[in-house]
Formats: structure tokens, sequence, C-alpha cells
């Protein structure tokens, strides 16, 4: 059983200090499971960020896939994970363009090369710091959306939020992000 | 400032719905009031919404992910520790392999295998050296040796190897055409390699075509089995953290993988994983493929990858060969014969052979590679193999696996798995195994029962649709019959087929036999193993279940709780055996009309799985749907509705169309359609369900037969006599043929068809049917059983038509008591036959009796049901309405004041049922405009709905007369009162005070319409009728 699978048992049986231990969990699979997805292509193959969140959940939660609980739990922490792994991601390649360390650091996976126009992603990130620290739940929806793939009908179940609801923090929350971002610009 | 962020949300979301600047800035207005600084706010984020364009929607996050590969990969020139690369010869999911030269201490080519992931390469090393020594034993001229391991400068491990310059195995004996013997003994030099490596305390663990080489050594071939210690020095330890690197390069070939190393069990890998793997590759030297498809267990994701690794059952070489179609001619081809030969000779053998190596158990696998290449050996000597056919209880096991996945079976097969499950179990005990394996061997027989039940029983039934349907019967009493004795030392096996026995029984209908068997079963679980262990719990509530269809719901009560009680104490809440006792329990609430009991079930039932099982469990309409029918036994219809057309909305969606609970809950949404006389629906509902019964079940089958019957008699009161009675008498005749005579489903078809034939006036056939069903109720279910109670009422009825009020009333009568005693004074049932008394007592002009026996009820019922009960309301405004037509004002005021006021309470004030009791107010406060205009919609109703000659019907006829006649609007009373006139002859005794009361007031309507003649005429019928 993975570590993930584990964990997600865990909180399926109301373990709540589980709910912790997730999102590195999580945070891993994904990195490991980009590698060896990679590692198996052709190089220069390419992979969907979304799309690598919808399957690592199917390998991972596979028979249990069912389970409202821990899915919720799940996307929740591979959003954050997703957006993480981004960030990092990007951060690094500023990094290397602005004369940061060529050599390789001591990943042990496989270096990851997103792309992303990575100003446009950073500052996203600092706007949707912001936005958490004012508005949480509608934080998450957009987390859940941008970084995980999901659609709004899914988020919106997952938040356990109406459809239309949904449809009016996502209206706010981007154009609080956009306003955001244009005001730092 | 958090309020303020509040408003400026609030403020946001309602400009944006404004449909024009102009508004959009009229409301900003207003709604900012003068703060400046909320409207600049609001403002801009309008203006970021509308600029936002594509900002963050869909497609959602379209980033790509690549890896810089380029940097990883070694170039052939490199160095890499005393090796340097020559070129790259193979890449696999988990290495390149290059050819290498080596230059000290001894110049030589070699494989160089460099890992590609990321391992932790200190451990891969570390493990490699402390399998060196071993390695270095192993001689054998079908071993490709290893020599070295070590790092490169990225920090990869990498392998040296004996360079082989060969064919994959399998490809080399496809390409020289090599016949079934030539690849035997080729395989049997693998076997050789293998077993010499076991000695060494070597395990291969990745045994695979790609690992096995055939290189040519004097133009003979000679297979090279390459990679030894490797697969064990790259295999991190199963700790959890690791085990994603585990399944990525096991997921590179699934196919040769043993369950136990899919398991990632912790258990130790042994040599009889090998010996798996060398089965699999057996298999596919055979017949050109491996049992399970390597791709499709990749497609299918890691979950159920393992599980068909560790369950599924692959089938024998020889029957996959002739599953392969036109692929088999090129298959024999390549084995130099055609495809008959090439089948017959791998079936027996060789066939054995193989499963013996596939083997999930790897206990029963050979214990050796040895002893694996001796059978082959002595299959090529044509010697008798050691593996064998399987035993008889490895064939019932494995049959029973088999058909778990498949839905088609017979009678036979049934019958054969209860009498195998009894041999199973017998064997086993007789085999001298240890007490403590009861507890095993009741597991495996639970799983036997939950297939027979679940699987065979409960979701298709297909086998019950052989006409020879008794025989099902007759196999499952001879297994009855064989039990007893039998298991005097082992009473838990006895119990555990006792509960599949009593279940089997149950889903064939044969209530007394499941009963006899569910008893005896949970009298020895209960002794053995105690009252709160699981399965003395599922015999209690499967027990409950059955008295409950015997009619005994006291009984089942009692067994409901119990096991209840029991299930909560030892369960979690959301165990699906603990809701369905939950639910079932209710279900004998309802039957008991204790509703308010019913529904606090239900609603905790509901509660549970919305909290643990999320909102959209397929539990759900279930439980929703048997709320339903609770609020529609009390008459709450509307609610009812409510809940279960979306009880079928959630179970068209989760279980589809034609899901056997989907047509459950379809038959009862039409039922209830056709009771609110929303007859097209009704029928359109009604035959949906028909429909599906017939694809799901068979034409067989008793749901399909009630199916049937709820069409027919949906058709019967819509009129359509004749397919009625084609449905009716084609449902009986199955039924009684199948289902047996005094099946439930048998007597409810042969009463409706019954009450068919009284409507087509054919009474002789009519009251033979009733009498025949009541007899055959009375004798097979006894005196007090509901379809007895059931009988006697149809037959009172129809005898209340024919007017032969004596006989009628002995029978309702008799019904009545059967009710009192079974389901005391109180219920619901036990109201409503009392009900029909006191309507019997006025068709025969009996008023006081009738008028007392109607209070009586009303009295019993407000008590019962409570005031507020829609149940208590109806007949309340039933009384009053009757006393206003017989102009007895101010009994009609109280009831029917009270019923408005209740409705009122209850329903809301626009509530149909509220309306028509305001109606009834209006009407006897005089308010005749107001009231018209409803009552003659009402009254519309009632002629389709109840029928134009019920009481209730005639009572509305004579009403409307007298409204019109009291406005003066004599033509419209004048046919009211003849229609009255007309239908109360068919229903109400000759010379009924109510009859004669209206001729009374025709006569009266002609004197004051000035129609002196008709009066005359009249009065002279009236004269004739007080006369006789």
């Amino acid at each position: 059983m993975s570590n993930v699978t584990h964990i997600l048992n865990a909180i399926q049986r109301g373990d709540a200090r589980a709910v912790d231990e997730l999102l590195p969990a999580v945070y891993d699979e994904l990195r490991r499971l980009a590698a060896w997805k990679l590692s198996r292509e052709k190089p220069g193959q390419t992979l969907q960020a979304t799309a690598l969140v919808h399957e690592a959940y199917i390998r991972l939660a596979g028979e249990k896939a069912e389970n409202w609980r821990s899915r919720t739990h799940f996307f929740a922490a591979a959003a954050e994970a997703m957006r993480r792994i981004l960030v990092e991601n990007a951060r690094r390649k500023k990094r290397l363009r602005h004369g940061g360390n060529l050599h390789r650091a001591e990943m042990q996976d496989a270096d990851l090369m997103i792309d992303v126009p990575c100003d446009d992603l950073l500052a996203l990130d600092e706007a949707l710091k912001k936005f958490t620290a004012e508005d949480p739940a509608k934080a998450n929806l957009v987390k859940l959306r941008y970084f995980a793939g999901l659609t709004l009908a899914q988020a919106a179940e997952m938040l356990g939020i109406s459809r239309a609801t949904a449809e009016r923090y996502w209206s706010y929350a981007r154009a609080w992000l956009f306003d955001q971002i244009n005001k730092g610009s | 400032m958090h309020d303020k962020e509040n408003d400026i949300e609030t403020i946001y979301n309602a400009a944006r719905q404004k449909p024009s600047g102009t508004e959009r800035s009229a409301y900003l207005d207003k709604a900012c009031c003068n703060d400046a600084s909320l409207r600049s706010r609001v403002e801009a984020l309008l203006k970021a919404d509308e600029e936002a364009g594509s900002f963050l929607e869909s497609p959602p996050f379209e980033a790509t992910i690549t890896i810089d590969k380029a940097s990883m990969v070694e170039q052939p020139g490199d160095n890499i520790g005393p090796y340097k690369l020559l070129e790259r010869i193979g890449e696999g999911g988990m290495a390149y392999v290059y050819m290498a030269e080596q230059r000290e201490p001894i110049r030589r080519r070699v494989a160089l295998k460099i890992i590609k992931l990321g391992m932790d390469t200190r451990q891969v090393i570390a493990r490699f050296e402390a399998e060196r020594q071993a390695l270095a034993m192993m001689d054998h001229p079908n071993i490709a040796k290893v020599f070295d391991a070590g790092t490169t400068e990225t920090g990869r491990p990498y392998f040296a190897m004996e360079l082989v310059k060969g064919v994959i195995i399998t490809e080399y004996c496809d390409n020289n055409k090599l016949n079934t013997r030539e690849r035997l003994r080729l395989f049997i030099q693998v076997c050789n390699a293998v077993q010499h490596a076991h000695q060494k305390g070597i395990i291969h663990r990745d045994i695979k075509p790609t690992n096995v080489m055939v290189t040519l050594h004097d133009g003979k071939p000679v297979p090279k089995v390459i990679d030894f210690g490797i697969a064990k020095a790259t295999s991190q330890r199963l700790t959890e953290k690791t085990v994603f690197t585990r399944y990525a390069q096991m997921i590179g070939t699934p196919e040769y993988m043993s369950p136990e190393q899919a398991e990632f069990s912790g258990l130790d890998i042994d040599t009889r994983s090998d010996i798996y793997s060398l089965g699999i590759l057996l298999y596919e030297l055979l017949t050109g493929a491996t049992p399970f498809d390597g791709d499709q267990l990749r497609a299918k994701g890691y979950g159920e990858m393992q599980r068909i690794i560790r369950e599924s059952e692959p089938l024998k070489p020889s029957t996959r060969l002739s599953t392969m179609g036109d692929a088999l001619t090129d298959i024999a081809d390549h084995r130099k014969t055609s495809p008959d030969l090439l089948a017959k000779l791998v079936r027996g053998d060789l066939d054995w052979i193989v499963m013996k190596t596939l083997e999930k158990d790897r206990t029963r696998r050979y214990e050796a590679v040895n002893a694996l290449t001796k059978d082959i050996q002595r299959h090529l000597d044509n010697e008798p193999v050691e593996a064998g056919p399987p035993s008889t209880i490895y064939r019932i096991r494995k049959f029973i696996e088999k058909r778990r996945r498949t839905v088609a079976a017979t009678a036979t097969i049934a019958a054969l798995l209860i009498i195998g499950l009894i041999a199973t179990t017998t064997l086993y005990f007789t085999a001298d195994r240890a007490r403590n394996e009861a507890e095993h061997q009741a597991k495996i027989s639970r799983a036997v029962s939950d297939f027979l039940r679940d699987d065979l029983l409960g979701s298709a039934d297909p086998w019950r649709g052989r006409t020879q349907g008794t025989s099902v019967i007759s196999f499952l009493d001879a297994a009855s019959r064989q039990l007893e004795g039998k298991f005097a030392d082992e009473p838990l096996i006895e119990a555990s087929i006792r509960l599949t026995l009593g279940s089997t029984y149950w889903h064939l209908g044969h209530y007394k036999q499941a009963e006899k068997n569910l008893k005896r079963s949970l009298d020895i679980h209960r002794k053995q193993l105690g009252s709160e262990d699981f399965n003395t719990l599922l015999c209690m509530r499967e027990l409950g279940w059955v008295n409950q269809h015997l009619g005994d719901s006291r009984q089942a009560e009692s067994l409901l709780i119990e096991a209840l009680d029991g299930m909560k104490r030892t369960l979690k809440e959301e165990d699906g055996t603990l809701l369905y006792c939950m639910g079932w329990l209710s279900w004998v609430y309802i039957d008991q009309g204790q509703y308010h009991q019913a529904e606090r079930l239900q609603l905790e039932g509901l509660e549970v799985i919305r909290r643990k099982l999320g909102p959209e469990h397929p539990w759900i309409p279930s439980f929703m749907y048997s709320l339903g029918v609770i609020y529609k036994a009390q008459q709450r219809f509307d609610e009812a509705e409510k809940l279960i057309t979306e009880a079928l909305d959630i179970s068209r969606r989760t279980r589809g169309d034609q899901g056997i609970e989907t047509l459950n809950i379809i038959s009862q949404l039409g039922d209830l359609y056709s009771t609110k006389g929303r007859y097209e629906d009704a029928e359109r509902l009604l035959t949906e369900a028909l429909e599906g019964r017939r694809k799901v079940y068979g034409l067989e089958h008793p749901d399909t037969f009630a199916s049937m019957d709820a069409v027919g008699w949906f058709y019967r009161r819509n009129g359509k006599l004749q397919q009625a009675g084609q449905l009716l008498e084609q449902c009986y005749n199955k039924s009684r043929e199948l289902l047996g005579s005094e099946h439930g489903v048998t007597l409810d078809s042969m009463l409706h068809l019954a009450v068919l034939r009284q409507d087509q006036a054919q009474y002789e056939q009519a009251e033979e049917l009733m009498k025949e069903a009541l007899r055959i109720s009375r004798a097979k279910r006894g005196e007090d059983d509901n379809m007895t109670a059931w009988s006697l009422n149809t037959l009172g009825k129809f005898y209340e038509a024919i007017k032969k009020y004596d006989q009628a009333q002995t029978y309702l009568n008799e019904e009545l008591e059967i009710k009192r005693r079974t389901l005391g004074g109180e219920h619901p049932d036990t109201l409503e036959a009392m009900g029909n008394g006191a309507l019997l007592y006025y068709k025969r002009g009996k008023i006081d009796q009738a008028e007392v026996l109607g209070i009586e009820t009303l009295q019993i019922t407000r008590r019962a049901l409570g005031e507020d009960s829609p149940i208590t309301l109806r007949l309340m405004h039933a009384l009053g309405w009757w006393y206003l037509s017989i102009g007895r004002a101010t009994e009609a005021e109280t009831l029917l004041t009270e019923a408005l006021e209740g409705r009122r309470r209850i329903l809301g004030e626009n509530h149909h049922d509220t309306r028509i009791s305001a109606l009834a107010v209006d009407f006897q406060q005089g308010r005749y405009d107001k009231a018209e205009p409803l009552l003659v919609k009402v009254l519309e109703h009632q002629r389709r709905v109840d029928g134009p000659d019920e009481p209730f019907t005639l009572f509305s006829i004579r009403n409307l007369a007298l409204l019109y006649h009291k406005q003066g609007r004599y033509d419209k009373a004048e046919p009211l009162l003849i229609e009255f006139l007309e239908n109360s002859r068919r229903v109400l005794v000759d010379g009924h005070p109510d009859t004669v009361a209206v001729m009374n007031e025709l006569t009266k309507l002609y004197e004051a319409w000035e129609k002196p003649l008709k009066a005359e005429e009249w009065r002279a019928k009236l004269r004739e009728t007080q006369n006789r």
C-alpha cells in the first residue's frame, strides 16, 4: 500500500492527524509519478499537470475512489502540492536565468521542467497568498480548479457548496486576483 | 474590515447581475451610499472582472512538464569506472544497457546496465555487495554472470555483466519455428539455471522473456538467464515510503509477477515466486500469450492490477488457445503444427503442469524448480505427471470463484453449489483439520453464501426462470436432508450451510423452510459464538425478515430489534449489514402501522449514510424511497411523491434505469400516481417497471409477476378490461406453476383476476376463484395470514357488490376479526376494515349502525394516528360530507370545520385537500357561488378515480344537486338527482333511506320548478318504493 493510500485510509477511519501528513505525501507522489512517467517517454515528451493529478488519484486511491471524504482531502492536498511544485519550478527557472547555480541540484527523482511563464505564475502565487489570508474558502476553490484541474461542479462538490455559490465565488475570486496582480505590476 | 469585505462581495455580486451600465451605476449609488472607498473597490473588481478574459479559466491548467533527460544520459565514449561505453544495446523501463569495454584487470567486453531512476545508490550497491559472494559462486552455462556493480558520476548505480549476444527466448522460438517439444527442452535448460541459482541461495525475482536470451553454441541453442541479483539489489525495502519506486519498476512487467510480489504484503519473496514466473514463461512459450495481458494490466491502474494478479484465475493454456480465433493459425504455424494438434498437445499434462506453477497460493505450486523440470521430463517421456487434474474440492472451489463473475447459472448449478459446499466442508473436516480451522471455514462458507445470496440469487435470479423451477426446491430439500446429523461434531459448519439454505429458500419465496433452516442456524450460532457474533446477528436479521414474510410481524420485530442492537454495539454505524437491518425493521413497522417508528429509523439510516458515505451513495435512494412509502401509507401523498421522485432520480443516475432498486421505486411511484388519478404517468411507469423487470429478471420471476399483476390491475382500474384480463391470467397461470399456488404473488393475481371477472359480470368464475384463493390461503398459509384476510375482504366486497349483504357481512366481519387479532385494534388496516364495515351498513340501509361504527372508527383513528394524520382528517371530512348530504347541518359543521382547520395546519392553505375542506365549509355555510366551481371539479375527479357509484361520489352528487336546487338552477340539479338514483341502484339496497330521500327531493324540485306532471310521476314512484 502506498503512503498516500495509507493516509487516505486513516482519514477515512476518522484519524484527523492524518490530514496533516497527506500534503507532503501527495507532493512526493506527484513528483515521483511525473518523473517516472517521463522516464518512460521519449525525451521532450510532455505531461499535463492536471492530468497528472487525476492519474495520481486513480492510481493511489484506486479501489477506494468512491470514497468521498478521502477524495476531498486528496484533491485539496493535490492542488496545494501542485501549486508548490509549479512555484518551486518557476523560482528555480528564474534563478537559473539570473545566473543561478547551473549544476543540477541533488534532485533524487528527475529534473522536472515546467513550461509556464514563471513570472505570471509567481505573481499569481503572491496574489493567491494574500487572498488565502483574506478569504480561504474562495482561495481553495481557485486552487482546486486551477491546480488540481477540477471542473467548477466538481470543486463545488468538494467544498460542499452549491453550484450557484461556486459560480459567485469564482467570479469574485477571479476579479480579486486579476485586480491584485495588475495592481502589483 | 471583515464586514466591509462582505459588503464588497455582496454588492459586487449584485452589481454584476445588472444588465446595463446605467442600472449598475444606479445600483451602486444606492448600495454604497456615500462610501467612496467602498465604491471604488467594487468598481475596481467589476473592471477586473470585465478585463480578466480567460484568466484562470478553463481549460483549467495546461502546464506541461518535461524531463531534462539529455543531461542524465551517458553517451557512448563516456568512461564509467573501468568501463568505456561502446554503444547502447538496449533500454528497459528501469535501465539503459550498453555494450562496454573493460580494460582492467582484464580486457573484455561486458554489458553495462545503468539504472535510470534515481534510487538510493548506496543502498543498491550495499545490497549488491551483500549478495556478491553468492553471485560469484554461481557457475552455470545457462546463467550470465554479473561481475560488478558501481556508481556513475551522476550518482546512479550500474551493473557489469557477461555480454550475451542473443535473442529473447520467445522470439528465438518463434523465429526458428520450434515445435512444442523443442520449446520444452529449451525451457528445461532455463529451469536448470534457475534451480542452480536457487541452490546457491539466489532468487532471480524478475524472470521474463527479456531476461532469458538464447545464443548459439556450435549451432545449438543455449538459453542464458541474465540479470541475476539485480532485481534484488534494486528492489528497495518495501516500506510504504518506497513503494512507489517498486511500483514503477513492477509495472514494467506485471504479467510475470507472482501474486505475493504484487501483494507488497511484506511476505518474503522466495524460490516459489520464480517458479510462478517460470510458469508464465512456459505458458507464453506454449500459447504465444501470457495469462494476463500486460497492456490491460497496466491500463487498469494499480489496485485493479493487484487484484487481477492476486485473484483472477488464468485460463488453462489449451483453453486460452481455443479463444484465440484467427491468431491461432499463426501460433500453431510457429510451432510447426496445426491449430487442432496444438490444442491437443497442450491439453491435459501440460495444462496441469502450467496451472500448478500458477497457483495463487504458493504452497500449492511445485515445491522446487526441479520438481517442475521432472514433471516436464515425465511428460516428454510419456509418463504420468505429478500434477494431476484438480481434486473435486478444488474444482468446486474454482467453479464457485469463476461463477462469481458470470451471471449465467442454472438450477443445477445452484444445487451443485450447495451440495458441493457440503462436500467441501465435510471433506475439510474429515481431513483431520485443527479445530481452530472452524472459524476460517465458516468464513469460507460465508463467502459462498454471500455469493449464493447476493450474486446468484440477489441480482439476477435467472436460474429460477427454468421451467423446472421446482427442481431447485427439490435439490434444496435434498441438501437440507443431507445436513441432518452430518455435522454433529462441527455445528458451525451446519449453521453456516443452513444460513445459505435459509436465504436461498427465502429468495425462492419458500418461507417456511427458510424459517426452519435459519432458526436452527441461529440456535447453533448463538450457542457456539454467542449473541454478539456477526454470524449470529446476521442469522437473526435474516430470520426476522423471513418471519415478516410469514406474517409474524411481532416475532420479526423482536428479532430485528435484537439484531440491530447487537450490530450497533459491534459494527460501525455505516456498516451495510446494520443499515439494512434498520431498513428492514422499518418495513416491519410500516406493516404494523407504526409509521412514526418506521419514519424514525429511515431518517436515522439516511442521516448516517449521508454523513458517513456521502450524498450520492447508492443506498440513499433505498432509504428515501422507503420513507416515501411510509408517507404514502399515511396518505401524505405529496411528501411521498417528492421523496419517491427524488429517490428515483438518484437511483436512475447511480444504478441505471434498470437497476433492481430503480425498478422497485418506479413501481411504487406508478402505484402512487395511480392512487392520485394520474393515470398516464402511472401507466408509463408501471409499464416501464414491467419491461425493466422482464429484461433484468426474465419472464418468470416473482418481481416480474408482481409487475405484471400491477399493470393488469391498473388496466382494470382504467377500464381496459380485456388487456387487464390477458395480463392477469397469464400472470396467475405462470406464477401458480412456478411459485406454487400458495405464493403471495399467485394469490394476489388470482384475486385480482377474480375481481376483473366480477367487473365483466362473470360472477360464477369470480366467486370460484375467490373461494379457491381463500381455501388455499387458509389451508397452506393459515387462518391468520394476511392473504387469508385479503381473500375474505375480496369475497365480502364481491357479495356486497352483488347485493348479497348477509354473506358480505359474514366475510367482512371475519376479515375484521383477523385484523384485530393479528394487527391489533388500532392498526390502520384494522381501521380501514372498520370503515368498510360502516360503509356496508350504510349500503344496507342500516344508517344508525353505519353512523355508530363510523364515529367509532373516527375516534379510534384519532387516538391511534393522531389529530393531524391525513387519515383522521380524511375520515372526518368524509363523515361530515355525508352528514351534509343528508341535511344534518350541526354534525356536518363540527366535523367539516375541524377537518378544514387540521388540513390548513398540516397541509397549508393551497393544498388540494384543504381547498376541498374549505369548499365543504363554504357550502355548509351557504356560500354557494363560491363553492360551486370547485365542487364540480371534485365530483369529476371522484367519478373518474373513485368510481361513479362509490358512496362518497354519491354524496358529492347529492350535495351538488342540493346546491343547484338552493340556487334555483333546477335544470342543473335534476340530472344529478337522477344520476344519484341510477348509480345508487347498483350499490345501495332497494328502498335505502337515502334513495327514498333523493326521490323525495326530486319530487320537490319538480314542484318548485312548476313541473307538476313530473312531480306526480316521481311521487308515484316514491310510493311504490316505500310500499315495497
